[in-house]
């Protein structure tokens, strides 16, 4: 049905000069940054230095992404290759679809790529210590609900770069949409009444995944993220369905 | 017997208070090249963006391939290729690789078709170039040639001759002809360019202000256009006599010729004057342009 849109849209994003400028920025400047940390710190545990490269990825995160999404979807509108995929007879929210997995996809291997380096940098320096239980829970499972976590943060960009038109302005309400999210919800969490709520977002879960790794703020994050996820698919179909293509 | 591949229905478009499509209908045959006229703004490329899917409609139906529901009108879609307002090329790509591109989005695995469409359109020599170094021209054409990589069934091209030079217009012109009528596939053409359409196209959509005012075949235009048939003869008062005898009488002399108005054949004329022993030294049809019959026909419109 929409494989070949799919292919199509993949490779698209893959030959993309933005891919893989972004992608090394994301894996470069965090594993950098934890790499001096280790350097200055004394006493750091693996585990703690594995949490900083995920803080540290999450910090980068806010400033790039906005800028991929702005490229990767509003730049798709500007080139009108959201165009070309609807003259050749591919349904609306196929391309949305399509457009949205790409998009998915590529935050994920950002932050899979970034987390496995800056781990690997983590482990080897400061060794496999400080890990309070199993490597498979505290550290892949961890790593996976982050990176979900992470995509359903960044889905908001894609809504944001949905609705703006030119790319500048895409990019820069992007930029201020995930800084005014963060710092907001940095703010809200000093009070304990916000902080139920917060949980509840996946900028607040990037914050509390990192700290809490019960089971139910594990299965909170989940639920957060796919039904961030979900909203943002639909509401960016609300928009694109029936919207003038230039 | 006429097998329609595209039926629009009384299609409006509004954009706030401005109608731009104001029920619009027509009809387009297989095998045929459509000429869409119409002046800035009457609404030719709306209709186009309509039918390509770009523009959803606010009334009206479109029937594309017998489909008329979304879904249908989506997978019709395939079978047509497009070029609107301009090509949706990557200058920094080769035209190869923009070829290959667009057969990814279609599924098509048939490398070795992109080298037969280059060559088709002209562009066989350059297919390594990248497309930032083409010319006007030869992107228009690369354009024409992502519209044919799918074995498209009808062709909608939106002013494919724009800012071409005469060598190019008649390049395009000859390969669209050519479309035509080896690879049987029908054309809608929009253009401004009223003396290209009227030397490509069999047929005629006129559009003014939102609304189809006329669609018409070539022989229709030319019979609208003929407005009276000019003779000279070596005897022009007893071939006025043979005319009136024969029964045609709305003629009228005039300094040295003799205008026939009304359906009158040449080929009937020519012989009457060739039994009667009357040497013709001058016979022809006196014929609006396209221009003149479009410009009166707006004016008649508004």
């Amino acid at each position: 049905m929409m494989g070949n849109l799919l292919k199509w849209e993949m490779k698209q994003t893959f030959t993309s000069k933005s891919f893989w400028i972004i992608g090394a920025s994301l894996v470069a400047l965090p594993s950098l940054l934890l790499f001096l940390t280790i350097l200055f710190a004394s006493e750091l545990t693996g585990y703690n230095a594995f949490l900083e490269g995920l803080n540290n990825l999450n910090a980068f995160l806010i400033f790039l992404i906005g800028v991929f999404a702005g490229i990767h979807v509003t730049g798709a509108f500007e080139g009108r290759k959201i165009q070309s995929a609807v003259m050749a007879g591919n349904s609306r929210f196929h391309i949305l679809l399509a457009k949205f997995l790409s998009y998915s996809v590529s935050v994920a291997i950002f932050s899979l790529v970034s987390i496995a380096v800056s781990s690997v940098i983590a482990f080897a320096t400061c060794g496999i210590t400080g890990i309070e239980g199993t490597f498979g829970r505290e550290i892949i499972a961890r790593t996976a609900v982050f990176i979900l976590v992470e995509v359903a943060y960044a889905a908001t960009c894609f809504f944001s770069s949905m609705i703006v038109k030119h790319l500048g302005g895409a990019i820069g309400l992007n930029l201020g949409l995930l800084l005014v999210a963060n710092l907001a919800a940095q703010l809200l969490l000093n009070f304990d009444w916000a902080e139920k709520f917060v949980r509840f977002t996946p900028v607040g879960q990037t914050m509390f995944v990192l700290a809490d790794s019960s089971n139910s703020n594990i299965a909170t994050a989940l639920a957060a993220s796919v039904v961030a996820i979900a909203a943002v698919i639909a509401l960016s179909y609300v928009k694109f369905r029936r919207e003038e293509l230039k | 017997m006429s097998d329609t591949i595209l039926r629009i229905n009384n299609l409006t478009k509004t954009y706030g208070a401005k109608t731009v499509l104001d029920d619009v209908s027509f009809e387009i045959e297989r095998g045929k090249i459509y000429g869409f006229i119409g002046e800035n703004g009457a609404g030719k490329t709306t209709a186009i963006r309509a039918i390509t899917g770009l523009s959803p409609i606010d009334k009206g139906a479109i029937e594309l391939f017998g489909k008329s529901d979304a879904k249908g009108l989506a997978e019709s879609r395939k079978k047509m290729g497009c070029l609107v307002e301009r090509p949706i090329l990557e200058q920094n790509k080769s035209a190869r690789d923009n070829l290959l591109s667009q057969q990814l989005l279609y599924g098509n695995k048939d490398s070795s078709k992109i080298d037969k469409i280059l060559t088709r359109v002209g562009l066989g020599d350059v297919k390594s170039k990248k497309v930032k170094d083409f010319s006007l021209g030869m992107k228009q054409r690369l354009g024409i040639a992502i519209a044919l990589i799918n074995n498209p069934e009808l062709l909608i091209l939106d002013e494919p001759v724009n800012g071409l030079d005469p060598m190019g217009m008649v390049g395009v012109r000859e390969l669209l002809q050519s479309l035509c009528r080896d690879d049987g596939i029908t054309i809608v053409i929009s253009s401004h360019i009223l003396a290209e359409l009227y030397q490509l196209a069999t047929d005629y959509i006129i559009i003014s202000h939102g609304r189809i005012i006329s669609t018409l075949s070539r022989n229709e235009l030319d019979d609208l256009c003929t407005t009276h048939i000019i003779m000279e003869t070596e005897h022009n008062d007893r071939a006025l006599t043979v005319l009136a005898n024969s029964g045609i009488s709305t003629v009228d002399k005039d300094e040295g010729s003799i205008r026939i108005f009304g359906s009158v054949d040449t080929t009937y004329v020519a012989k009457l004057m060739y039994e009667n022993k009357i040497l013709v030294t001058h016979l022809a049809k006196h014929e609006r342009t396209l221009e003149e019959y479009y410009i009166e026909l707006l004016g008649r419109s508004a």
